[in-house]
Formats: C-alpha cells, structure tokens, sequence
C-alpha cells in the first residue's frame, strides 16, 4: 500500500487525519516539525508527502525546498496543507516546490482524491 | 521762477493785490501829473499876460509920446521876473520901439493880433497896446519855462514817492488781508497734512467765520469725526474680534489635541482589536480542525458499525462544525480588510468558471428549502484580470443568503456587462422571492453582525457577518454592492465590479 509523511505540528489534527488516512489503506508516518520530517523522510521514502505550511520553526516552504533539494526526496510527490487558499498561498506553494494544494480544515474526499490523482501520475 | 499757478496762495494773492493797487496807482498818478503840467501852463500864460497888459499900460504913454527911454525903463522893470528871457515894444508902425534887456536883438517878425504860445519850451506872448480904437503898438514877451520843468519835475518825484509808498502800503494791508483769508486754509491744509501724515484723526481745524472757508472747515471737521467714530468703531470690532479669533484658536488647538489624542487611541484599539481578531482567529481554527477531523472519523466508525442514529447526530455535529468555521473565517477576513491587510489579486477569472462552480455547491442548499436555483449569463464572456476567490465568496454570501431566506421560491444570478467610463463592468444580479426587508433594515444589513431582525439569525443562522465582509471585498474589488427589496416579495442585491481585461500575451493561470 502507498505510504504517506504527515507533517503536522498540531497532534490531535495528525491523529485524526492519520487515522482517516489509515481507514483508506494508507500506510501513514508522522512528524511534528521540519527537521524530523527531512529525516523520516530519508529513512522511510513515503510515496507521498502531506505538508502543513504553518509550522514553527522550519515551516512548510522550507521543508518542501529542502525536500527537493534531497536526491532521495528530490521527487516524492507533495501536498500542502494551508490555513487559506488564497491566489498567493497557491503561488508560494508551487513556487517552492509543493505539486498540490489542500486547504485546512480538509475535506477528506477532497484530499484522497488529490493523494490518488498525484500517485497515479507516478514520479516525474 | 516760480509759476503764479505754483506759488502759495499767501503769494499769488499779495502779488495780485500789489499789481492791481500799483497799476491803478500808476494810472491815476499819471492822469494827475498831466493835469498838474496843463495846469501849470495855463496859469503862467495868464500870468505873462496879465503882465504883457499891465507892461502895454505903463507904455502907453512912451509910445503915444515916442518916449523910446521911458519904455526902455519901463521894460527894464522886467528884470524882476527871472524866467523873462526877452522884451520887446513895437511902435505902431511894427518896428522895434524898446527891448529887454538892452541889446537884444532878432525877434520874430510881428503878429498882427494877441497871441499866447509855447513856441520851443518858451512862452511868447504878442499883445496889442490899443488907445481908444487906436493901436499903439505890440508889447511881446518871451518867458523861459525853467520854473515849469522844475515844477513838474518835483511833481514827478513827488508822484514816484507817493507811488512807492503807497505801493509798500498795499503790500503791507495785503499781508493783512492774504492773513484773513490764507490763514484759515492754510491752517485748515496743515491739519488736513497731519490727518494723512500721522493718520491721527482726533485733529481739528479752527473756524475763524460764517464765510466759506468757516463752511469747509465744519465740513472737514464733520469728515473727521465720522472717521474717528468708524476708527473707534473699527477698533472695537477689531479687539473683539482678536479675542474671539484667540478663544477660537485655543478651542480648536485643545479639540484637535483632544481629536489626535482620541484618534491615536482609537487606531491603537483597532488594531489591537484587529490583531486579536486575527490571532483569535487563527487560535480557533486548530482545535476545530481536530473536532471536524475526528467527528468525520467517528461518523465513518458509526456508519460501519451501523449505528446509523449516532453517524446522524455526528452529522449535526459536522455542520454546526463547519458553521463555526465559516464564522472564524469571516472574522479573520473583516479583521483583515480592516487593518488594511488584504490585497486583492489579479489573476485571470473565467466567469462562467466561478459562477457554475457557485451555483453547483450551493444548489443542494437552495434544494432544501423547495428553491430553484438558476444562473444566467450571456455565452462568450471573455476571461478578466481580478480575484477569483473574493468574487467567489462575494457570489456564495449572496446566494446562501438568497437560498436561506427564501422557502419555496426561486433564486436568479444573472450577470450582465456593461460600460463604465469606458472600461468594462460586470453586474452580478442575485434575486430572490423570499421574505424581503422593509427600508429601515435595509440601511442596516451592510453592518457587522446585523441581521434584518435580531430573530432572524436564530431561525434562519447565519453569522451576520456575510454581507458586511461582501460589501468590503466587493469595495476592495473597485466595485460595489447595492441592495433593493420589498418585505415579503423578495430583494435583489446587485455586485458592480470593473472586470479589465487580460493583457495581450499576458496571463498566466
């Protein structure tokens, strides 16, 4: 089964949408900040990566650039999940790297489909 | 040389008089003199005369007797008179008879009559001496006029003397009487000087008479008084008006310290007010991340557990969930566009795109309570440069509220184009036939938290914030948002926005 890197600093909210996440098949890995995040991701090699943008410290920008700046992560598919889905939250984004974009509080169907879509593209 | 019309009047008039005085002086002296000579003349022709015949009559008898040395006697008595130059007695015959003074010779031939002459500055005189009917002979005199000259040449200088004094006489009463007349004007000229010099118009000029210049001086007094009570009045109005100005100016300084003062509080509360919004905001969102999470994690246990009654009430939970959400959301964003920290963005928005996604979210909402909701636009919209995301939740306020207070109606979004000032606008229609406002809450419904009826959030819901955060992203669009309605037929609120479109080539989705 597809594996998932949740990045999310809030753990009830990693909770419940690992578990909804789990519910569906997904083998889920969590991580409360950035740099723990580079490292699970080296180590586990998710075929995905849910990123929450408002982290503290390293927030989720960050943590997308250096993801692509990591040989082994240089192509894992990213989501990010923001607070807002304004023009320019999408636009920064992209722009440091996410492929897709996810607003907070997430609709879970909205979201599986998004994580199924980006999988099914396979790695670029 | 002083121009009469330049000199002072105390000239012009002294010289005036002296020149009239003086000529008539002149005049009259003149007259005077040539009298006096005429005068003088006839007097000494008479007097030679009458010496000429009393001479005759003592001859009479030397001339009837031929008694040549008793004339010569009598003539010689001539000498007493100095002026008597020559004598001569002709005897009847015409022939020289006796002379004065002795020796004298070549007298002018005789004449036959009297005669009395001034013959070259001297008087000659021919006088017949006559005996009953009988004419003796010719007594002639010839006087010098030496008396004559002197005479009128004392005359002269007596007349020059009387001439000068009387001249310095009307010099001097001209003085006098330029006095009486120059004095008052120029008393009157010396105050009017020190009026404009000093501008001190308490001066006065002293009246002197009833005559004409008394008259200017009471008018010019009259002038001055008027001048110095509109002064003094002036002046009143003036240091009333400076203190009133004074008290004015501190007013207004103590006001506007007080209004900056208030105003710098009242931003400071603003924005704190708005950071707290926004902080709040953002505070409640994550722990109902976590209960809208977890309730659709529990519905989903509930559901394959087949505990249908609980998946429901964990469905009410959800949506009372998703309320709140859409509330802190519309907090956050007023809070936002009141501190001025939402922009709007330009990106290309395809309308049809916005306005079909819109109507098919909503449309299981309107179906709920019996609406029908349609949208009409016209085919072939060009894409513009704007916000799609506040357009579209300027449009889902708007419709959400049309569909929640309307029951068994319809609910119309129609978008029109237009032009405004030459540029292109889009007008956004959304109609409904539900229970309309009365005018009074019309005004109010733009208003944070207001509702048309503090009733109608309970049983409609809602936040109350929906139409005030439109109005202001509708506002931060360019455009603006209007609304008419009729209680119980239905409102209509129109969105006005300026949709420019996409520059060639440019673009970018």
């Amino acid at each position: 089964m597809p594996s998932l890197l949740l990045v999310e600093d809030n753990e009830l909210n990693s909770d419940a949408l690992g578990r909804l996440l789990a519910r569906r098949g997904f083998t889920v890995f969590h991580a409360p900040d950035g740099p723990r995040a580079l490292e699970m991701a080296e180590r586990e090699r998710p075929d995905l990566v849910l990123l929450d943008i408002g982290l503290p410290g390293m927030d989720g920008h960050e943590v997308a650039r250096a993801l692509r700046l990591r040989p082994g992560t240089a192509k894992v598919p990213i989501i990010a999940l923001t607070a807002h889905a304004t023009a320019a939250d999408r636009a920064a984004a992209l722009e440091s790297g996410c492929d897709d974009f996810e607003v907070k509080p997430v609709a879970i169907a909205s979201l599986v489909a998004r994580i199924e879509a980006l999988l099914a593209r396979g790695p670029l | 040389m002083l121009r009469f019309d330049d000199m002072p009047l105390r000239r012009k008039i002294t010289l005036g008089m002296v020149l009239v005085a003086g000529l008539a002086l002149v005049l009259s002296s003149a007259a005077y003199m040539v009298f006096q000579a005429r005068l003088l003349r006839q007097t000494k022709a008479r007097r030679a005369l009458t010496l000429a015949q009393v001479v005759g009559d003592n001859s009479r008898a030397a001339l009837a007797f031929n008694d040549a040395a008793a004339a010569a006697q009598i003539l010689q008595s001539m000498s007493a008179n100095p002026d008597m130059e020559r004598a001569c007695l002709f005897d009847a015959s015409g022939a020289v008879f006796a002379v004065y003074p002795a020796g004298a010779s070549s007298f002018p031939p005789l004449e036959p009559g009297d005669k009395t002459e001034f013959r070259s500055g001297d008087l000659i005189v021919f006088h017949g001496i006559q005996q009953r009917e009988e004419r003796l002979g010719t007594i002639y005199l010839q006087v010098g006029s030496t008396d004559l000259r002197t005479a009128s040449r004392l005359n002269l200088l007596f007349t020059l003397g009387l001439l000068g004094a009387l001249v310095l006489l009307a010099i001097a009463l001209s003085f006098r009487v330029q006095r009486v007349i120059t004095a008052p004007l120029l008393d009157l000229a010396g105050v009017a000087k020190r009026v404009s010099d000093r501008k001190d118009y308490s001066a006065r000029a002293k009246r002197r008479g009833r005559d004409e210049i008394g008259t200017l001086v009471d008018a010019f007094n009259g002038m001055l008084e008027q001048i110095e009570g509109r002064d003094a009045q002036l002046g009143e109005y003036r240091d009333h008006l400076e203190e009133q100005v004074a008290s004015r100016t501190e007013e207004l300084f103590t006001a506007n310290r007080e209004l900056l003062v208030a105003k710098q509080k009242a931003e400071e509360v603003s924005r704190a007010k708005s950071a707290f919004l926004a902080n709040m905001s953002h505070e409640l969102r994550t722990p109902l991340n976590a209960i809208i999470l977890y309730t659709d994690l529990m519905k989903e246990q509930a559901v394959d557990s087949g505990r249908t009654q609980d998946a429901a009430d964990l469905d009410r939970v959800s949506g009372s969930a998703d309320h709140l959400l859409r509330l802190i959301n519309d907090v956050l964003d007023l809070s936002k566009v009141e501190a001025g920290k939402m922009s709007a963005a330009s990106e290309p928005v395809q309308v049809s795109a916005v306005v079909e996604e819109i109507v098919h979210a909503l449309r299981p909402m309107a179906g709920k309570r019996g609406n029908t909701l349609e949208a009409s636009y016209p085919p072939g919209l060009p894409p513009f440069l704007g916000d799609a995301t506040k357009l579209r939740q300027i449009l889902y306020n708007l419709l959400s509220n049309a569909c929640k207070f309307t029951e068994n109606g319809q609910v119309l979004l129609e978008v029109l184009p237009f032009q405004r000032e030459a540029a292109p606008w889009l007008r956004f229609i959304v109609k409904d036939t539900g229970i309309g406002m009365s005018g009074e809450h019309l005004g109010r419904i733009f208003h944070d938290f207001t509702q048309a009826e503090e009733s109608t959030s309970r049983r409609y819901g809602g936040t109350g914030l929906g139409l005030s955060l439109s109005r202001r992203l509708g506002q931060l669009l360019g455009g603006n948002i209007a609304v008419e309605s009729v209680p119980g037929e239905g409102s209509t609120f129109t969105l006005e926005l300026p949709t420019p479109p996409i520059p060639a080539g440019g673009g970018d989705a």
